[in-house]
Formats: structure tokens, C-alpha cells, sequence
């Protein structure tokens, strides 16, 4: 089974006051980052997720989102 | 003795040869350079996608019969590159692998770095959004830092001298944490890690995937059951799944295949009953890194 764990950037925002999805998610699979890398002190952030593989579709993260942005595939 | 150490320790331990923390050795490979690409772009070097290959889930790919096989020996390829010595593609992390160390050896080589820097772990600040200041970056990497404000600590910049240093590594050692030196790129070294499962990007690409991104250490731990009162302190330190405690002899049970000699159960034992034995000391394991 493939996992791919989805974030709606609409719903989401700017994550850098919430950041409930990377403190919650187990093997930390959660990544922010500063899409913009040509400026040094970036105003934008985003999170997006690495090794999908190692999910184990705990649901603790669509869980505990307040925007509802995230979802499992 | 391990390939880097023949070939960049001049008879002795890579990461002890005070040739690889020079300033010109840092010129020679254009260490700035790649650090300053490196840093700046860290995460990207996480989500980027380079011949189909990304780390978004990487499992499936490397599981693939044959393919699988051929494309982790490309990536590994990457991090053991050594040449050009100049311009290797920082966003490929080529020439920049790192390896466990024990305390006994932070302390050394904090000794022989100058200047130390005290950072934000870039790993933890990426996966966890937390800024956490226990990287230490020598060198060009420290002359660096300036120009990559995310990684300055809130308090502020501040050389550590050799004593807060190491007073700082044991600190990091007693809360569990892996002591990893890092080539930044081969053969100069440019930082010190304090690293812990999960948020570890280099302990993940070689636990899940078996990527050698992060080597071994020099060293093996060995019980001295003679010394041991089973008291479990060590239960708890490992994090390599080496080290569980066996009930029936009361004693711990280290698996030295798994060990990366770390030496994390050594320090936790009140009766120095766990030693850290050199690697090429097991005939069996002086091959695996």
C-alpha cells in the first residue's frame, strides 16, 4: 500500500505559528520550508512531507490540523 | 581502520587529522561555498527531485527488484564523491557524509577545531519547526553562519571556547543525543551533530534505507560482564536498536552487527562495565561501516 499524505495549501496558510502536523507526526515526516531560497531571511514557509514510505497512516496529523488541510491517500 | 582514515587520516582517525580542519583545506575544496549552497537550500536538498528520484518516498523506489538496487548505488555514489574538490553539487550533499563518534573523540575533536559555533540543528528545525542550538559548526561553516539567519540562535552568535564545548557535547551525550562529525565537503570537516531518531536526516537515510550518508564509528561496544550488576541504565540509550537487556543472564545484550559505536550505554553505566573496543579489533566487523 502507498501512502501519500497530502496538504491543501489553500486551507492551510502560513504554518510558521501553528506547526501542529511536524510536532505531532510520530517519525516526523513533516518538513517547513521556505519554498523562496534566493532570499536568506524568507517571509513565506510551507510544510510538505519526505519519506511518505515510512507512514504508517496513524491519522494523528488529519487529526489534529485545525484548517482540516491535510488528508491521506 | 576505515577508507576515509587511509585516505585522510594520516595514520591516524579521519576526523583527528588537524590537516582537514585548516583554512586552507576549507579553500582547497571550496568548503564556503558548499556550505552557503548547502544550508541555504537544506530542505530543498530533502524534496528535490533528480532523475525521478525523490525522498518524498523513497522506500518504494529502492524496493523496486534490479532498479531499486541500481539507484541506491547512485545516491550513495553522491555522498562519497571526492572530486572535483572544487564545485561538487552541495544539493546532491555530494562528499558530505558524516560518521558516529563516541564522547571521548567529540572531545578531541573539539580540540582541534577553531572557531566553534554553536547553531540551530538544521534537521530539527526543518522536520519539527523547533529551534534547537546544538550544532557545532567549525571553520567555514561558522564564517558562513552569518549569511543564513535561520540557523542563528535566538540568543544570538557566540564562539564557544573548548571547554564550554566539550562541557556542552557531554551535556548532549547524558540526554541521549549521537555525537556525528561531518565532512563538509571531503575531506575538510565542518561540524559536529547531536543527533536523535526521528528528526536525524542523515540517522533516517541510513537506518530506513540503509544509505551510507552516516558511518559507523571506529569503535564497538563490549560488555565486561565480570563488572556488570544489571542495573538497566544502558536499557534505554540505544538508538540503534543494538542494545536490549537480557533477563536471563542480567546483562545486556549488544548485537555488534548493529552497533554503530556511539558509546551512549558506555557513558550511562555507573560501573564502566561497557568499553568501546576499536572496529578492527572483531575480525568480523573491521569491514563493516
Amino acid at each position: 500500500m502507498k501512502t501519500d499524505i497530502i496538504v491543501d495549501y489553500r486551507k492551510c496558510g502560513d504554518p510558521r505559528e501553528c506547526k501542529k502536523c511536524l510536532k505531532v507526526c510520530p517519525p516526523a515526516l513533516f518538513i517547513m520550508y521556505p519554498p523562496d531560497y534566493k532570499s536568506n531571511d524568507p517571509d513565506e514557509w510551507r510544510v510538505d512531507v519526505a519519506f511518505t514510505d515510512l507512514c504508517t497512516r496513524c491519522g494523528d496529523c488529519v487529526r489534529d490540523c485545525p484548517r482540516g488541510a491535510i488528508r491521506l491517500k | 581502520m576505515c577508507e576515509w582514515c587511509y585516505r585522510h587520516g594520516a595514520g591516524q582517525k579521519w576526523y583527528l587529522n588537524s590537516r582537514n580542519y585548516l583554512r586552507e583545506t576549507a579553500l582547497e575544496v571550496g568548503a564556503h561555498d558548499y556550505i552557503f549552497e548547502l544550508w541555504k537550500q537544506f530542505e530543498k536538498v530533502y524534496l528535490q527531485r533528480i532523475y525521478g528520484i525523490s525522498m518524498r518516498g523513497p522506500g518504494y523506489k529502492f524496493n523496486t527488484p534490479v532498479v531499486g538496487g541500481a539507484l541506491k548505488w547512485y545516491v550513495n555514489s553522491w555522498f562519497k564523491k571526492e572530486k572535483p574538490l572544487k564545485g561538487r553539487n552541495a544539493r546532491r550533499a555530494e562528499g558530505h557524509p558524516g560518521q558516529v563518534v563516541p564522547l571521548e573523540d567529540a572531545k578531541k575533536i573539539l580540540k582541534l577545531a577553531d572557531p566553534i559555533l554553536r547553531v540551530n540543528c538544521a534537521c530539527r528545525k526543518m522536520t519539527r519547526g523547533v529551534n534547537d542550538p546544538c550544532c557545532l559548526a567549525f571553520g567555514a561553516l561558522a564564517e558562513m553562519v552569518p549569511k543564513l539567519p535561520r540557523y542563528i540562535p535566538e540568543r544570538g552568535m557566540e564562539p564557544l571556547h573548548i571547554d564550554e564545548a566539550q562541557a556542552f557535547v557531554e551535556e548532549m551525550n547524558e540526554a541521549g543525543r549521537v555525537n556525528t562529525v561531518w565532512f563538509g565537503p571531503m575531506p575538510y570537516i565542518a561540524a559536529l551533530c547531536s543527533c536523535q531518531q526521528p528528526e536525524c536526516a542523515a540517522t533516517r537515510l541510513r537506518t530506513s534505507y540503509g544509505l551510507q550518508f552516516l558511518y559507523k564509528g571506529e569503535y564497538v561496544a563490549k560488555v565486561d560482564s565480570s563488572k556488570c550488576d544489571g542495573c538497566q541504565a544502558c536499557a534505554s540509550r540505544c538508538q540503534f536498536g543494538a542494545l536490549t537487556f537480557n533477563s536471563l543472564m542480567n546483562r545486556p545484550f549488544i548485537d555488534g552487527w548493529k552497533c554503530f559505536g556511539c558509546g551512549l550505554c558506555s557513558t550511562a553505566c555507573p560501573q564502566g562495565a561497557i568499553g568501546m573496543a576499536d572496529r578492527v579489533s572483531f575480525p568480523a566487523l573491521k569491514g563493516v561501516w
